[in-house]
C-alpha cells in the first residue's frame, strides 16, 4: 500500500492534484481510497462529484464522536461505513466538516 | 456612524486577505478609523499591508486566566493602542490566528477545540475597539467555515463572502449557507473575485443568486496583483488605477452606503 499526502497553501491546488492522481491510478487498475482531511473539504469536486454531491458527503469524525450516531470498531470499519463510491476502484472518505453554527 | 465590523470569508486562497488589506487602506484614505485583524492561522494580511507578520501583541501582559480559558485585561481601545501596529493609511493591524499556540508558552491553553478558543476571545475583544466612536473593524478569517462555526463572525455587521469562478469556491459558499440560521444582525453579501471574463462573472452571479446571496462587487483577475506578489511588493502600494483597487473602491462605497441605511449597528459588546 502506498500513502500520499498533498500539502500547500490554501488555493494552491492540493485538492486538484490529489483528485487527478486518484482518478489516474484508479483508471490504471489500482484500488484508490481518497481521504479529504481539509476542514473545508472540496475533494469531491475534483473527483467529479459536483457541488451538491460533495456537499452531501458526511464527516466521518463527527459521526464517530461520543454523542454521534455511530461507533467504529476499527479503521477498516470506518472506511467500510463512511467511504462513498466515486467510481470503479475509487472511493472517498471525508474526515470532518464544520457545517453548523455551534449552539450557544 | 457607530462602528461596523466587516468579516471576510470564503475558500482558502479566494482573496480574502487581499481584499481585506485593500479595503482597509481605502477606508483609511477616506479618513476612517480602521482596525484590520488577521484571524487566519496561516496569516497573509501582513504581506498585503507591508507589515511585519508578528502575532505577539497579546504578549504585552494583558492575557489572564479566566475559568479554564483566558481573557484580555483592559478595554478594547487600550489593547489595540498597546498591541496593534500602525500600517499604511493609518490602518491598525493585529494578527490573532495563532493566539492558542503562543499562549501555550505562557501557560495558557485551550480547554476544548471550539468552546474557549483563544481566537474567538481575541475577536470579540478587539471588535469592541470602537464601542464609543466611529470606526471599522475588518476581520480576515481563515479559509472555510470553521471559524464562523466557532463564533468568529459575531452577531452584527457585514459578512463578505469572497467567491472565485470555480466550483470549489461555490461549494464553500454553499457550505456557509447551509450552516443554519445566520445571526439576524449579520448581512451576508458576496464579492466575485479573480473574474477574467463575462462568463466568469455570470457563473458567480448565478450561483450566488441561487444561494440567495447578493453580489456587491466584482473584482477582476488583475495581473498587477500577481506581479506585485512575485516582487514581494505590498499590494496596498499598487497604483489606485489598477483594476483590483478600482473594484475595491466600489466595494467600499457599497459598504459605506449599507452602513448608513440597513446594517444594524451595535452599541455594546457583541458576539
Amino acid at each position: 500500500m502506498t500513502k500520499i499526502a498533498v500539502a500547500g497553501k490554501g488555493g494552491s491546488g492540493k485538492t486538484t492534484v490529489a483528485g487527478v492522481l486518484a482518478r489516474l491510478w484508479a483508471e490504471d487498475g489500482r484500488e484508490v481510497l481518497t481521504v479529504d482531511a481539509d476542514e473545508n473539504p472540496n475533494l469531491g469536486i475534483s473527483l467529479g462529484m459536483g457541488v451538491e454531491g460533495t456537499y452531501g458527503l458526511i464527516g466521518a469524525r463527527e459521526a464517530l464522536l461520543p454523542d454521534g450516531p455511530a461507533i467504529a470498531s476499527s479503521m477498516e470499519d470506518v472506511v467500510d461505513r463512511f467511504a462513498a463510491e466515486v467510481g470503479e476502484r475509487l472511493r472517498i472518505v471525508q474526515v470532518r466538516k464544520f457545517d453548523q453554527f455551534r449552539p450557544g | 456612524m457607530p462602528w461596523v465590523r466587516v468579516v471576510l470569508l470564503g475558500k482558502g486562497g479566494s482573496g480574502k486577505s487581499t481584499l481585506c488589506g485593500l479595503l482597509g487602506v481605502e477606508l483609511g484614505d477616506r479618513g476612517k478609523r480602521v482596525v484590520a485583524m488577521d484571524a487566519d492561522t496561516v496569516p497573509g494580511l501582513a504581506q498585503v499591508l507591508g507589515m511585519p507578520p508578528t502575532d505577539d501583541w497579546f504578549l504585552a501582559g494583558m492575557a489572564t486566566r479566566d475559568n479554564g480559558g483566558w481573557r484580555l485585561e483592559g478595554s478594547a481601545p487600550e489593547i489595540v493602542d498597546r498591541c496593534a501596529r500602525t500600517g499604511p493609511s493609518g490602518v491598525r493591524f493585529l494578527q490573532i490566528g495563532n493566539a492558542d499556540a503562543t499562549l501555550k508558552d505562557f501557560e495558557f491553553r485551550r480547554e476544548s477545540y471550539l468552546d474557549r478558543w483563544s481566537g474567538t476571545v481575541a475577536f470579540n475583544t478587539v471588535s469592541r475597539t470602537f464601542d464609543d466612536e466611529d470606526g471599522w473593524v475588518l476581520v480576515d478569517l481563515q479559509g472555510g467555515t470553521l471559524q464562523v462555526a466557532a463564533g468568529m463572525v459575531g452577531t452584527t455587521g457585514i459578512a463578505v463572502l469572497v467567491v472565485e469562478p470555480f466550483a470549489k469556491s461555490v461549494l464553500t459558499a454553499r457550505r456557509f449557507m447551509g450552516m443554519g440560521e445566520w445571526p439576524t444582525g449579520i448581512r451576508l453579501v458576496g464579492v466575485a473575485n479573480k473574474i477574467a471574463s463575462a462568463d466568469d462573472e455570470a457563473y458567480v452571479r448565478t450561483e450566488l443568486t441561487d444561494l440567495g446571496i447578493p453580489v456587491w462587487a466584482s473584482v477582476p483577475l488583475d495581473p498587477a496583483v500577481k506581479q506585485a506578489e512575485r516582487n514581494a511588493q505590498p499590494l496596498v502600494t499598487l497604483d489606485r488605477s489598477t483594476p483590483a483597487r478600482v473594484a475595491v473602491t466600489g466595494l467600499a462605497d457599497r459598504l459605506g452606503e449599507a452602513t448608513r441605511t440597513t446594517v444594524p449597528t451595535p452599541t455594546t459588546t457583541s458576539g
